[in-house]
């Protein structure tokens, strides 16, 4: 993460590496030192989100944070068991625009929360939990299975052994598309690429989502132009933003050097990802 | 056990140790409604080593070093292997020299709570009891709640002499509001943070989340605004100040996240409106981040360090004002800012957009960019005053801070912090004006 300074102006800019792997993901970083830098240093002229509805494409790390904070913890399923999940409402229903296929389990991807089995001793899954647009399940931990009567998905996770074990994502991805990335930036006449996600938070009940992303680049004309903005926040409500999903890549990158809480606490890796997405969002 | 570990640690070609023992005992309750779901209780002994090995490479003086778990199973053949390949480990670190806290005259004790008085078990039920005891409504009720109460055992014995104990605790609790009036039910999360028992405070706390939880329910989307002055009501403010806390940091300046200098003014030039003054007081009552000593064994006192706007001097641990020539002041997590010069009734008497509640609020302290999307705020344009949710503000802190009132009001909450509690005592209420509104 390099930081660049011009007057009172400070930005950085950051990439990055994880999946499973060991020292070489060292080997992997030496490569990109330069050209980081020199994005930190075109971040000094990035200019101030104008607030408004905007088209967008979100890369696949955004498209991984909106995937995690909408459908991820929406449908932990010992929410569901505290009544705090609108999810129960929409199982079976559309939530989503039919483009849209999003999975969660340690067997969705080979990443930073692949296990065979999980901290309760039930084997890892590949969980399908929009097929198409329609809401089909939830993931859950033993316990919350139990009291559903629900097979569990293996998601039970604790932080470390001194933790109680919830339901907690894995790897969550969008499953990709078949529309080019330069038809998707061809398509629109105004907009922007948004292109790395700093932080999320979910609303299971209110189905609210707050992204907050730290660069964006102009699209105009059907062209990404050299306009930068940062930082921006995208919110929304989450069944109009996937329903207003239009165009789906065939590409595929999934992130895993976060953590992820619940709550203030509880701290696991998982990872997220997916391809390039359009779609409208509201952005600030 | 340390006793054993320190007698390896003695016995080993090295500059410098740290052993760092804490022994907790909790209870858990995970409740829904006010149902227990689930009790917990736990008794760990965590004990971490910090080797350090000094070298020397072109006339420059190094200290490396590397921290280790000890599990209180392991024999004394394990420890001293685990040890053996932290000093190897620490022989590649190239960190510039930096002294330990040596050994001092002064005494300090465990921290004064009402906890000591008798096992965790009993108070359990009596916290359950004030945080329920405004569940009282038809329409809203504490969906959920879970409750954790950690007694702490504390020690950190070092090479240079320091061997300091002593006992605290850490209360924590994480609970849901719900209500429903004719539309669609809502929710709001709150988490509270304490170390002695004052059941007044969770019973208000409780209480105000359930009033905040009646008005969401009746908000109307946050509309397009311009031009309106917006404030910050309870726990965002402490965010938002936290900016200064970070900015004064020796560590934050070292790392050069920071240009602050003392005797310069950290809230930008020609300040229109209140002036921050900040003190770092290590022994606030209730507070979880309350300490006698750091995690180096150096011991705290309190710290003036920024009067009328002017930074009067760096904080941070032995090794990083070691770094910048500064007097260290250790590692304290209570920030205590003055009040300011308005009552929130005064900031009420021009048309605002006031929050109370964001879904996550953050501020980057390098950038001094901060936004968050807004779950509970009331937008008053004049004549009435309409509860307000969605969309989003966002700012940056160096271009707003010259022109920002803080409240007469005071408030004392937890700041959110990766694994490190932070307290913050200071102004409920925070007016900044120009900060960019999102709407619909």
């Amino acid at each position: 993460m390099p930081l660049s300074r011009k007057g009172q102006n400070n930005k950085f800019y950051f990439k990055t590496f994880s999946g499973l792997k060991g020292i070489e993901i060292i080997d992997e970083l030496y490569p990109h030192i330069e050209a980081v830098a020199i994005e930190s240093e075109k971040m000094l002229e990035a200019e101030t989100m104008i607030p408004g509805t905007y088209e967008v494409i979100c890369s696949p790390h955004v498209t991984g944070l909106i995937a995690h904070e909408a459908f991820g913890h929406g449908v932990e399923m010992d929410v569901f068991v505290k009544g705090r999940a609108k999810a129960v409402e929409y199982i079976g229903k559309s939530v989503a625009s039919e483009l849209v296929t999003m999975h969660d389990g340690s067997k969705s991807a080979a990443h930073v929360s692949s296990y065979l089995f999980d901290d309760e001793g039930m084997f890892g899954k590949d969980t399908i939990i929009i097929d198409k647009g329609i809401l089909k399940t939830g993931i859950s931990d033993v316990l919350s299975a139990l009291k559903l009567g629900t097979p569990p998905t293996g998601n039970g996770k604790r932080q470390s052994y001194e933790k109680k074990a919830y339901a907690r994502m894995t790897n969550t991805i969008i499953a990709s598309g078949n529309d080019k990335l330069e038809d998707m930036i061809a398509s629109i006449e105004f907009g922007y690429m948004l292109i790395d996600m700093e932080s999320g938070m979910e609303d299971p009940k209110n189905w609210g989502i707050q992204c907050m992303l730290l660069k964006g680049v102009e699209i105009r004309n059907g062209m990404l132009t050299e306009k930068i903005v940062s930082p921006i926040i995208m919110t929304g409500y989450v069944p109009e933003l996937l329903s207003n999903i239009s165009m789906v890549s065939d590409d595929m990158d999934i992130a895993g050097s976060g953590m992820c809480g619940k709550g203030n606490k509880e701290y696991v890796k998982t990872s997220d990802g997916g391809p390039y997405i359009k779609t409208k969002a509201r952005l600030g | 056990m340390l006793d054993r570990i320190i007698n390896i640690l003695k016995n080993e070609c090295i500059s410098d140790w740290k052993v760092i023992q804490k022994q907790t005992e909790a209870n858990e309750l995970f409740f829904i409604r006010n149902n227990i779901d689930m009790p917990r209780l736990k008794k760990v002994n965590n004990i971490s080593i910090t080797v350090y090995k000094d070298f020397e490479e072109f006339g420059n003086n190094y200290r490396g070093s590397s921290t280790i778990n000890i599990h209180p199973t392991m024999n004394e053949e394990e420890i001293t292997t685990a040890i053996k390949d932290a000093i190897f480990s620490a022989s590649y670190v190239k960190n510039q020299y930096y002294p330990l806290p040596i050994s001092s005259n002064i005494i300090i004790g465990s921290l004064d709570s009402q906890f000591h008085m008798s096992p965790l078990v009993e108070w359990m039920p009596k916290i359950k009891d004030a945080l329920y005891k405004e569940d009282r409504f038809q329409n809203g009720y504490i969906n959920s709640a879970e409750i954790f109460l950690n007694k702490n055992f504390n020690r950190i014995v070092n090479s240079r002499g320091v061997d300091y104990s002593y006992i605290d605790f850490v209360g924590h609790i994480e609970f849901i509001t719900s209500w429903k009036d004719t539309g669609e039910e809502i929710e709001l999360y709150k988490e509270l943070m304490f170390s002695d028992f004052q059941p007044e405070s969770l019973t208000s706390a409780s209480k105000e989340m359930l009033e905040m939880s009646r008005e969401k329910a009746a908000t109307r989307p946050t509309p397009q605004l311009e031009s309106l002055p917006v404030i910050f009501l309870g726990e965002p403010v402490a965010e938002l100040l936290k900016h200064y806390y970070t900015q004064s940091n020796a560590q934050s300046v070292y790392l050069q996240l920071s240009t602050s200098k003392p005797q310069e003014s950290i809230q930008g030039d020609r300040i229109l409106g209140d002036r921050i003054n900040m003190v770092l007081d290590p022994a606030i009552s209730n507070s979880p981040a309350s300490s006698p000593i750091d995690a180096d064994g150096f011991v705290l006192s309190s710290q003036n360090i920024i009067l009328d706007g002017i930074l009067q001097k760096y904080w941070g641990t032995t090794q990083y004002c070691y770094y910048l020539d500064v007097e260290p002041t250790g590692n304290i997590g209570n920030m205590v800012f003055s009040c300011g010069s308005k009552s929130i009734a005064e900031m009420h008497s021009e048309a605002y957009l006031e929050i109370a509640a964001f879904s996550d609020f953050t501020l980057n302290s390098v950038t001094g960019d901060f936004a968050g999307e807004i779950r509970l705020g009331w937008h008053f344009d004049g004549k009435s005053r309409v509860a307000v949710c969605g969309g989003s503000i966002s700012g940056n802190i160096y271009k707003l801070q010259t022109n920002m009132y803080l409240s007469k009001e005071e408030q004392q909450c937890t700041s959110k912090e990766l694994h490190q509690a932070l307290y913050y005592k200071g102004p409920k209420a925070l007016m900044l004006y120009n900060v960019s509104v999102a709407g619909n």
